[in-house]
């Protein structure tokens, strides 16, 4: 409740007003002091000029009265007595400046004099404070235009304790989350920009060679047969490789896009598992390769099934691809308290330590690149789906011994 | 729920059980030790306020001898709270003495006296006049009378009866010269009396006084008697005597000074008070301060006594706090110590050093919160029950001493506790918010092992203790702070002992001033000078006596030599040392005394050295020399001094004052004593006691007479067949006087076993802090170096030789430990002592017995605080202690 | 954009004839949400290295600069707000504080932050952790595992702008260590944060965006395993 007692401001204040009371006690203290010693002297005088003119008059009063001067009166003496005074209006409701004995002390203008001339040195105080409240508020707003004119480089201070310290921290907070969008929204351009790079570096080899065939076709009438065939064939690759490209592409595009609505359902990771297994079963047997699924009877996991599919069947495409012949891939499934995993492993030649942090950046192609008609965009396209259904991907390989895919999801992922 | 990092502190206290209960102890114990100490001050205070008030009367100043004139002004002085007036009315002859009488006793008056005084009602309170039976007299016409001279009235009054006095004044017979009467006129008579008869007066009699326990021999003649005088009217011719209260004791002097200047006598005589009822000299005009009281508010007229007593109590204050500083500060210390890596790891997570220093200072502030109150309720029970225990003792007795809860007591026991643990949880604070996030990440455990630069060859420790002992040494060097802690620990336990225990024989010595040890006395001054035998022997027949003792004192002159006066005595009294001859200074002062056979075997027990063989005294004029007085010196200091270096075979020369022919004799000393064998108290009175045989005696005074016999009686309680045989006895012969003091005696027992109870009490306390510190840190010191010791039995110790290696290094601790402590405490014993010296100067000796003590007792300690967790450390393990982690 | 930097960094323990250097010039940048391995024979510097780019020790010479901010400019107390604020620590040895229970401990950073606490998002990351069933518990009741998934919600709990593990899977078994490295770079992507980290594990090295070795206090850049 009383958390803003810590902040370095109201501290400052605190002590500052506190010393200012405690010397402003002291001073009255020892003012009010003297000015009792004042009326003290006064009263003993008024006391003095009393006894000394009654008792000129009768000296055998002395013993008598005395007592009423050193020791205090007695509640009847002082009632006789004010029946008398009263008579000349001294009673206790006398003004203090008709009184005598006070008349020249104005002991309560001077009490309160001093009282209300501290108001300065706290006004002072307070103004000093505030002073530096302010000018955090101006900080504050200067650094509020300069976000505004997008200029990120100087935060505001965020090492104080406090409230002030706090603010600077949501603002550079803040800040932080503008910059790194406007820096995702440049990112997003670059990404369009490259993919329009990539698409039509991508497509333009193909389309050139189906130009060629295309002129050679209309051009010479007189073509063989066989060379007819032979064309139109290639023509045809060359057109399904496109078809191919350009529904990677755009799968992969509409991915990373984020343009995918996920049907999310409840699957058994080892039914989709299978599945993919079983569409590759030709291949594989094609290269007399060995698939091997172990484990994961129990694993059940919340995914849109086609596109995990599609995700482990490019994975396990990549493994059937950089396996040598008669040789197995090996597809783990385990969890542990967190997460379930899918461990694809080949017995490949493996991927060298530099290209591995880059093996599934699209259309990457490693340095010692066996396989050239592949284009490198299936492992791009499997990171982008898992990742887009809240997995992630990582790979660990040693050259010579084979590569090993890890897919994970986190267990009741949010 | 969590809510806020502070919280971490009620986790930690929770979390670590055993060594939080073992820090609320240490509060605990510190607390209940300040309640206990203050509510015992407090007591003590009120306690010595209330005799003091009793036997010194309840004034601040007393002004005797005033003329009528100046009765009114001091009354009325602005200064004067309260103001009692006494004046003496006149004597009354109550009985001319017999012939009989007279010729028995040389020294007897010619008359028995009344002295009849008026009280005002302020006097009758202030000098606490106390009846038997009655009231106290409250108009001009009423009278109480002393209980004890009731018997010397023609007829013996009753309450109620009326008594026609005439009051008049004594005179010198032989010149007719008026007596000049001392002080209040209660003593002192001379063989030479007249009286003259002034007024006659007609009293009632409506109550009889009570005899005062301090009441002195020449009563016999005079008795006092006391009327109501409210002095509205003031006879010049009286002499009169206020006692005064002041409004506040600040500046007493100057300010009585002040009104003696206002009544024109500057140059009137000042002094202390004596106590009530005792025979003074007073000059016709004096004043007169009420030291003994005035000292107990810290306002005495010595200025030294005061800054003395206040110095000393904060003294002791200082000790306590210094020493639960270091018992709090030490628990905190260590528990620290085990938790660095933790503060390393909060600092890691980003708590800065401020917030590491406010979680430790939190866990002072909530230990404290549970550990105050307890101490304070301890404390208080503690002292209820101590209270309860001499209530019990003391049953039916007016001066017991009545337990002072004070409010104040409470919340200053509080606030100083509080302030000592803040203070003490400073350090340690400070120092686990200096600990670098570093080390949490380094070092996991707790036993950090110092780099080990020199370490010394130490031959002899592994000649003697083998290569264990060896091991132990290394230890103790390696770990410097460790060592250090444990060490300090101790020694302030063993300062602690030894401070106590010499400010409690301190205090014993100034609380047994009065101290006698026989219920009755006879003494016969008849002509002869001399008991009957057979009453002796009458007296020791009766069934309730359980000792007699016949004494006989005679006054010796003594040659001392002069090497062996005490030099510090010689400054005091040079005026005493005046007669030089060739041997050394001739002293009178000096008594030779037998308490009769019986009289030597009671001073056995209290031989400081030398031995009692009365053959051998026989033979060779063997004394008992008692040397030791305490007195009080002109500055309101008590000393407590031996004035003469005599020892056992001294030899002095002493011969009898009136000297029948004999000349010097040679006198053996045999032994020394502190106490007369009839004394629980030091002598006040600069005399040296030669106590001896009653056949040296015999040889020495040539008479084997004596004329007063000392009874004790077997129960505490009056008892009326020795009371009887001896007023059958006065009764026959007016030479026999008796003295009452059973009451006295009773006293005098109960307060010395008060004393004994607070005293044995504290020391209990002051052990059991000291015993549970040095377990605590030992035991603590063992349990962190769990890992290590398992280290050593991997690398293959035997557990016996483990053992024998956590044994020796306690027996170092111990023994190092013990020797600084006791060292340090004897130095601060003696520096206690000496800031004592202005109220009470006692020669100090060096505490042998509580230094030999406090070292065995240190010894066994770390012997038991080593003990205890091995045989825990012995069961563990060695595997899971290599794994433990704190 | 660069997360963190140093400048010729310099660490020398001891004086005169026992001097070592533990680090000789160290120049590292590491980007945003990078997770970068430090590996290297015991006794390399990794630690040290890792300890100055926390802000736990003081480098001898050269400069830290985290988030644009030169640490060892600092006072001691602008330090430790640092470190509770921008960085996240994970030990081998857990380092957890053992009279509170798992949530206290994950809480603890927040609470010294006199911040009020965001339930939600404690519970967010408890459900992460996989820690909902044993928040109570106190870490003596706890797997090694559980201890250290603990000590990452700490780490995470005031969403640090860097992560510094230092062998987290140094006391565990493989699978739990899979579990936990698997934890940190989720939580790493989840939350856009740079790790660093020390291990000896070759196949947790690859895992990482790039692997530096340190030898002799001296550092090789980008090689890995």
């Amino acid at each position: 409740m009383f958390d803003f007692v810590r902040n370095p401001e109201w501290k400052s204040v605190a002590v500052k007003v506190v010393a200012l009371q405690l010397l402003l006690a002291v001073s009255l203290f020892f003012y009010m002091n003297h000015q009792m010693e004042t009326v003290n002297k006064a009263l003993v005088n008024q006391q003095a000029a009393l006894m000394g003119h009654f008792l000129k008059g009768d000296p055998s009063m002395e013993k008598e009265v005395i007592r009423y001067i050193t020791q205090g009166a007695q509640d009847q003496d002082v009632a006789e007595g004010k029946r008398i005074l009263a008579q000349y209006g001294y009673t206790e409701t006398l003004a203090i400046e008709d009184q005598p004995v006070l008349a020249h002390t104005a002991l309560p203008l001077h009490t309160a004099l001093p009282v209300l001339v501290f108001t300065v040195p706290l006004l002072l105080v307070l103004l000093w404070e505030y002073r530096g409240v302010f000018a955090k508020v101006r900080t504050i707003s200067v650094a509020a235009e300069q976000v505004v004119e997008h200029q990120f480089a100087e935060p505001l201070p965020e090492g104080e304790e406090g409230d002030f310290g706090s603010l600077g921290r949501s603002f550079n907070a803040m800040a932080d989350r503008l910059s790194h969008s406007l820096e995702q929204l440049q990112q997003e351009k670059t990404f369009l920009r490259e993919l329009l790079s990539d698409i039509s570096h991508q497509l333009k080899t193909p389309l050139a060679s189906l130009i060629v065939f295309h002129e050679h076709l209309l051009n010479d009438p007189k073509m063989g047969e066989e060379t007819r065939r032979t064309f139109l064939e290639r023509s045809r690759d060359q057109l399904d490789r496109m078809e191919w490209l350009i529904t990677s592409l755009l799968k992969s595009a509409r991915v990373e896009a984020g343009a995918i609505l996920y049907r999310k359902k409840t699957l058994r990771l080892r039914d989709v598992i299978d599945q993919v297994v079983d569409s590759l079963r030709v291949p594989a047997e094609h290269k007399k390769l060995t698939l091997a699924v172990r484990g994961g009877e129990e694993l059940l996991l919340e995914a849109d099934e086609e596109w995990l599919a599609e995700a482990f069947i490019n994975l396990v495409k990549n493994a059937l691809e950089h396996s040598p012949t008669g040789g197995t891939i090996e597809i783990l499934l385990e969890e542990n308290t967190l997460f379930l995993d899918v461990a694809i492993r080949d017995q490949g030649e493996g991927i060298p330590p530099e290209d591995l942090p880059h093996i599934f950046k699209r259309f990457y192609k490693g340095r010692s690149q066996a396989k050239p008609q592949s284009v490198g965009i299936g492992l791009s396209l499997s990171k982008s789906i898992i990742e887009g259904q809240g997995g992630m991907i990582t790979v660990s390989s040693q050259v010579g011994d084979g590569s090993e895919f890890r897919v994970s999801f986190m267990k009741g992922s949010l | 729920m969590m809510n806020r990092y502070t919280q971490l502190t009620g986790k930690y206290i929770r979390g670590q059980k055993k060594r939080s209960i073992l820090t609320i102890f240490g509060i605990i114990l510190s607390v209940t030790l300040l309640t206990s100490v203050a509510t015992i001050g407090m007591s003590y205070r009120d306690k010595v306020i209330r005799q003091t008030v009793q036997s010194f009367g309840d004034y601040h100043v007393s002004f005797n001898g005033m003329e009528g004139d100046a009765v009114a002004n001091i009354q009325q002085q602005a200064a004067v709270q309260a103001a009692g007036v006494i004046s003496r009315e006149g004597y009354a002859v109550i009985q001319k003495t017999s012939e009989k009488e007279r010729s028995e006793n040389p020294f007897a008056s010619a008359y028995r006296y009344l002295n009849v005084k008026g009280y005002d009602e302020e006097a009758m309170r202030m000098l606490q006049v106390q009846v038997e039976e009655g009231r106290l007299p409250q108009a001009s016409d009423e009278i109480i009378l002393s209980s004890w001279g009731l018997s010397s009235f023609a007829t013996k009054p009753k309450l109620g009866d009326r008594v026609s006095l005439t009051l008049g004044i004594r005179k010198v017979a032989s010149t007719g010269e008026i007596r000049p009467i001392s002080g209040m006129g209660d003593f002192g008579w001379g063989v030479d009396e007249a009286f003259e008869g002034q007024t006659k007066r007609e009293f009632t009699v409506v109550g009889f006084m009570k005899p005062a326990s301090n009441q002195s021999w020449s009563s016999s003649f005079i008795y006092p008697a006391i009327t109501f005088n409210d002095h509205k009217t003031i006879d010049k011719n009286r002499t009169y005597f206020v006692y005064v209260q002041m409004k506040s004791l600040d500046r007493i002097k100057d300010k009585t000074e002040s009104i003696l200047t206002s009544l024109h006598l500057q140059s009137t005589e000042q002094g202390s008070a004596l106590e009530l009822n005792r025979e003074s000299t007073v000059k016709s005009v004096r004043v007169e301060y009420n030291n003994e009281l005035l000292k107990l508010y810290g306002k005495s007229t010595y200025g030294s006594v005061n800054a003395s007593t206040s110095l000393a109590f904060a003294a002791i204050v200082v000790i306590i706090l210094l020493s639960t500083i270091a018992v709090i500060y030490n628990t905190f210390h260590i528990s620290v110590l085990e938790r660095m890596s933790q503060f390393g790891i909060l600092r890691c997570i980003g708590a800065t050093p401020a917030q590491i220093r406010k979680i430790v200072m939190r866990e002072a502030v909530l230990l404290s919160v549970f550990g105050i109150p307890i101490g304070l309720l301890l404390g208080t029970l503690f002292m209820k029950a101590l209270f309860y225990s001499i209530s019990f003792l003391s049953l039916g007795f007016l001066n017991d001493m009545r337990m002072v809860v004070s409010p104040l007591v409470l919340l200053g026991a509080a606030a100083l506790g509080f302030i000592t643990v803040i203070f003490s949880a400073t350090g340690p604070a400070r120092q686990a918010a200096s600990v670098t996030p570093l080390e949490a990440v380094k070092s996991t455990g707790t036993t950090k092992v110092e780099p080990v630069t020199s370490v010394k060859k130490s031959d002899w420790v592994k000649w003697i203790f083998g290569i264990e002992g060896q091991f132990a040494r290394r230890n103790l060097q390696r770990n410097k702070r460790r060592f250090r802690i444990t060490a300090f620990s101790m020694i302030i336990s063993l300062v602690l002992l030894i401070v106590f225990s010499g400010l409690v024989d301190l205090l014993r010595q100034q609380a047994s001033q009065s101290g006698i040890r026989y219920s009755y006395s006879l003494q016969y001054e008849g002509s002869s000078k001399q008991i009957d035998p057979t009453v002796f022997e009458e007296i020791v027949k009766l069934d309730a006596v359980k000792q007699a003792y016949p004494f006989s004192n005679e006054q010796v002159m003594a040659i001392i030599p002069k090497d062996k006066v005490n030099p510090t005595y010689y400054e005091l009294m040079s005026d005493m040392f005046v007669v030089e001859t060739e041997q050394g200074y001739r002293m009178s002062n000096n008594f030779l005394q037998s308490f009769g056979e019986n009289g030597l075997d009671d001073l056995k027990p209290k031989l400081t050295s030398g031995a009692i063989d009365k053959e051998q005294m026989n033979r060779k004029n063997g004394v008992i020399l008692i040397q030791k007085i305490s007195m009080m010196t002109e500055s309101g200091k008590r000393l407590i001094l031996d004035q003469t270096h005599f020892q056992v075979g001294d030899e002095i020369q002493i011969r009898t004052m009136n000297g029948n022919g004999q000349g010097y004799q040679t006198v053996t000393v045999m032994g020394i004593a502190d106490q007369g064998p009839l004394s629980t108290g030091y002598s006040e009175s600069a005399v040296l006691g030669m106590v001896t045989t009653p056949e040296v005696m015999a040889k020495i005074s040539g008479s084997d007479a004596y004329s007063r016999i000392f009874i004790q009686a077997k129960s505490d309680q009056p008892d009326d067949s020795i009371l009887n045989y001896l007023q059958t006895l006065v009764q026959k012969d007016a030479g026999y006087n008796y003295m009452d003091r059973v009451s006295e005696l009773l006293q005098a027992k109960n307060d010395a076993m008060t004393a004994s109870i607070f005293f044995y009490g504290f020391i209990g306390v002051i052990i059991l802090i000291a015993f549970l510190n040095i377990i605590n840190t030992v035991s603590t010191n063992l349990i962190l170096r769990t890992k290590e010791f398992a280290v050593l039995k991997a690398i293959g110790m035997t557990q016996r030789d483990v053992s024998k290696m956590i044994l020796l290094e306690g027996l170092f601790y111990g023994l190092f430990s013990g020797i600084s402590g006791i060292l340090i405490g004897a130095a601060l014993s003696y520096g206690i002592q000496f800031l004592y010296q202005n109220t009470l100067d006692t020669a100090w000796g060096i505490p042998w017995t509580s230094m030999g003590l406090a070292l065995f007792g240190a010894l066994f300690t770390t012997f038991l605080a080593t003990m205890l967790p091995m045989r825990r450390l012995n069961r563990v393990p060695i595997v899971q202690a290599l794994r433990a982690e704190e | 954009m660069d997360i963190l930097r140093t400048v010729n960094l310099c660490k020398t323990y001891g004086s005169e004839e026992v001097k070592v250097e533990a680090l000789k010039s160290i120049n590292l940048s590491v980007k945003q949400g990078e997770f970068v391995a430090i590996v290297g024979a015991s006794g390399s510097g990794k630690s040290s290295l890792l300890h100055l780019l926390g802000g736990v020790d003081r480098p001898t010479s050269g400069q830290v600069i985290l988030d644009g901010t030169d640490l060892y400019s600092q006072n001691e107390k602008q330090l430790a707000l640092f470190r509770r604020r921008k960085i996240g620590f994970i030990f081998q040895s857990y380092n957890l504080i053992p009279v509170l229970s798992a949530e206290e401990n994950i809480k603890l950073p927040m609470l010294l932050d006199h911040k009020s606490v965001d339930q939600a998002y404690v519970d967010e990351i408890i459900s992460l952790l996989g820690l909902k069933e044993r928040r109570h518990h106190l870490p003596a009741q706890l797997s090694g595992g559980q201890q250290q998934r603990t000590a990452i919600g700490r780490a995470l709990i005031n969403k640090p702008s860097i992560l510094l593990a230092d062998e987290p899977t140094g006391n565990l078994d493989s699978k739990n260590s899979q579990e936990i490295i698997e934890l940190l770079t989720y939580s790493v992507k989840k939350y856009n944060q740079t790790l660093i980290m020390i291990t000896h594990d070759r196949e947790i090295a690859q895992r990482a965006d790039r692997a530096v070795r340190i030898e002799d206090g001296l550092l090789l850049n980008g090689v890995t395993g």
